[in-house]
């Protein structure tokens, strides 16, 4: 439903953008998971056909954006990651103004947004301004705007960036609820507990580059099947680190002053042996977490550093 | 076009979602076209000021005392003054003297010259409305001594109880005292004030609201949201160019349904011709609408492009006539002025409500408020960017 194809962007000499290739399937709920600054947001403007790339194309639906821009734009939703509404107007004027952009008039237009109102929970606070709104109030009508024409191909920016745990589930369950009914997601986010609950297939960006595609558990495994250790401690002294590394059965994912992230390695002695192991091994260690492999491990793995760096 | 006029009402609705617009909109042109209308000449203006007058009457004849009640039924206030009484009060701006014997010698049939004095530096404009009077009360004396002569021999002299009793009704003879003498006229009171504070702030709005708004929209986010909708950026500047002309058009036609009501009401002078004024005013913001939409377009910051258009707005408002009247200017800034679309605006609402021209004479001054928004049109489609 939607390819991108060696997408290229640079601000200055800063590549935000770097060749970025990947496609999403009809109906799929696909995941842009990076950093702050991965280029996330750059990606969705030029996929949206706001930002001019400076390289590669972006075909939605068969066509592509840059050449029938209006054909394509009448398909699509966007929901940007800064709120983008009008504070002055209530959330109802605000949903007739954008429903009309998109053909809408009349009985047809007031059901939609009374519609898509009820979807986002606002319809009480519908004749307000929007400047009365909490952040989370403001977050779901922006959500509402690209929903109301019932768009076969949603582009979700980090909707859920500032806003409290309940309100974020509020918005995962709308999303989930527009891909059951056959609409293609694409959802940026620095989330991984978002991208690992809601996406079907993640890409992981950094740098303005994806560095790998695919399932969660294709991610997962590519991580290894084991365990990670996250160890706690002081490990700024180079001798500390000349241990960690020499340790068998575990790969060093990551090492800073305060954090170490070890996984198991597959096919290895498994946990039961290395723990041991690695306490025995004098490094200093004030506290021990494991984790089942996740994302994080994934991100870890693939960068050295970890998602919220 | 459905796109256009969707965002063009959109517009007006966001405009008017703001209290403090209105109040800028609406009710400071008023005000100031209130107080400007009275401090410039107190409220006189050519077809309807009562022109005040002194009149010495060296004669105190039947024919010099007829002319004086003449020039009352003309609407002139005239205050009778004897030489010395004139001479002693340094106030008095104008004085009509009729010399010794002025009776006799009109009823023997000798020409005579009555003399208008003007003291230099006071009211043009006033001093051609008393001229004017003065001319019709001469022509209705004239009328008199025609009939009283049809009852006497050719060359003989007209009895002054002859002269007494002739009613010329005022439709024997009448004199047109409107001021039609194009140029000649300064427009002062209402009449410079109303053209004056409309332009000024419709200028105004379209300068600071326009352009605050635009920059402020794109900080905002949504004119790039509105760039993901199935609306092209031709369609984007043409709706914000629109969106600016609504605002104007809605707060032009409630100002002069004001005038109007004022005119009625209170007798404020507009001019003859309201509606070609309106058109004039309405080809005006089609002209600086877009020269907002360029601004908002151009600086990033709203609060600094409501600077820049206050700014701008002050300066083409100075310079285009609005405050004072341009035909009291030097010739360089005379020219100066067709350098601003306000210069236009003014010079044609000027033919329109003191000079009595139509806007068929006018047309160049038309075909120049339109290739200003032409230009500022191109301006704003260049410097709309929506990335
Ligand atoms: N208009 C711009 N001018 C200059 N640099 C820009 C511009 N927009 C983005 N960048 C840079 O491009 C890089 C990618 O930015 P982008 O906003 O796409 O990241 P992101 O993944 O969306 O991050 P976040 O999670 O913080 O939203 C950043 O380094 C940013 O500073
Ligand atoms: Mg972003």
């Amino acid at each position: 439903m939607i390819t991108v194809e060696r997408l290229c962007k640079s601000f200055g000499s800063l590549a935000a953008v770097d060749d970025v290739s990947f496609s999403v399937n009809e109906g799929e709920i696909f995941g842009l998971l990076g950093p702050n600054g991965a280029g996330k947001t750059t990606s969705i403007n030029m996929i949206c056909g706001v930002l001019k790339p400076d390289g590669g194309r972006v075909v939605i639906g068969n066509k592509d954006i840059w050449l029938e821009p209006k054909a394509v734009k009448r398909t699509l939703g966007v929901v940007p990651q800064e709120i983008a509404v009008y504070e002055d107007l209530t959330a109802r004027d605000n949903l007739n103004f954008w429903g009309s952009l998109y053909g809408l008039s009349g009985g047809d237009l007031k059901s939609r947004v009374d519609e898509s109102l009820t979807t986002v929970g606002l319809t009480d606070r519908a004749g307000d301004r929007v400047k009365e709104f909490s952040g989370g109030m403001k977050r779901r009508l922006n959500l509402c705007m690209g929903l109301l024409h019932h768009p076969r191909v949603l582009l979700l920016d980090e909707p859920t960036i500032g806003i409290d745990p309940q309100a974020r589930l509020n918005i995962l369950e709308v999303v989930r609820e527009v891909a059951d009914g056959g609409t293609t997601v694409l959802y940026t986010t620095h989330y991984m507990e978002e991208a690992q609950e809601l996406c079907d297939r993640i890409a992981i960006m950094d740098h303005g580059k994806i560095l790998t595609v695919g399932t969660l558990d294709e991610l997962t495994r590519l991580a290894g099947e084991a365990e990670v250790l996250r160890l706690t401690g002081d490990f700024d002294d180079p001798s500390i680190r000349d241990r960690l590394l020499a340790l068998d059965g575990v790969r060093v994912l990551k090492v800073d002053d305060r954090i170490a992230v070890l996984s198991v390695e597959a096919g290895g002695p498994g946990l039961l042996e290395v723990l041991p192991r690695v306490l025995a091994a004098d490094l200093g260690v004030e506290d021990v977490s494991i984790q089942q492999p996740n994302l994080q491990s994934v991100f870890i793995s693939l960068t050295g550093k970890e998602l919220r760096d | 076009m459905r796109n256009i006029v969707t965002i063009a009402v959109h517009d007006l609705r966001l405009t008017l979602s703001d209290r403090g617009a209105i109040i800028w909109i609406l009710l400071l042109p008023i005000v100031f076209a209130t107080f400007f209308g009275l401090v410039m000449g107190a409220g006189s203006s050519p077809a309807d000021a009562t022109a005040s007058l002194v009149v010495v009457d060296l004669d105190g004849s039947v024919v010099s005392q007829s002319l004086i009640k003449d020039l009352a039924g003309e609407g002139v206030s005239v205050t009778e003054l004897t030489p010395e009484e004139r001479s002693t009060n340094p106030d008095i701006v104008r004085t009509l003297v009729i010399p010794e014997s002025f009776g006799e010698h009109v009823l023997a049939g000798e020409q005579q010259t009555v003399r208008f004095e003007k003291e230099p530096d006071t009211s043009a404009e006033a001093a051609l409305v008393a001229q004017a009077r003065v001319v019709a009360a001469i022509a209705r004396t004239i009328g008199r001594l025609v009939v009283a002569s049809a009852d006497v021999e050719d060359g003989a002299m007209i009895p002054a109880d002859l002269f007494s009793a002739v009613d010329v009704s005022p439709d024997l003879v009448t004199v047109e005292t409107r001021l039609a003498g194009r140029a000649t006229v300064i427009p002062g009171g209402f009449a410079q004030s109303i053209p004056g504070m409309a332009v000024m702030f419709v200028m105004l709005i379209a300068l600071t609201y326009g352009a605050a708004s635009i920059s402020a929209e794109r900080v905002s986010g949504n004119l790039r949201r509105l760039a993901t909708a199935p609306v092209s950026r031709g369609e984007i500047v043409a709706g914000k160019i629109c969106g600016r002309f609504v605002v104007s058009f809605f707060q032009i036609t409630i100002l002069m349904i004001v005038g109007l009501i004022a005119h009625w009401t209170l007798g404020i002078f507009i001019g003859d011709h309201p509606f070609q004024m309106w058109l004039v005013l309405l080809l005006f913001a089609t002209a600086v609408a877009p020269l907002g939409v360029a601004l908002g377009g151009w600086i990033q910051d709203p609060d600094r492009a409501a600077s820049v258009g206050v700014i701008l707005t002050m300066v083409m408002a100075a310079f285009g006539g609005c405050w004072w009247p341009l035909e009291f200017v030097s010739k360089p800034l005379k020219t100066l002025a067709l350098a601003f679309p306000s210069g236009w605006a003014m010079r044609t609402l000027h033919g329109v409500v003191s000079f009595g021209q139509t806007l068929g004479e006018m047309r160049l001054n038309l075909l120049a408020l339109i290739v200003f928004g032409v230009v500022f049109g191109i301006l704003a489609s260049r410097s709309l960017r929506v990335d």
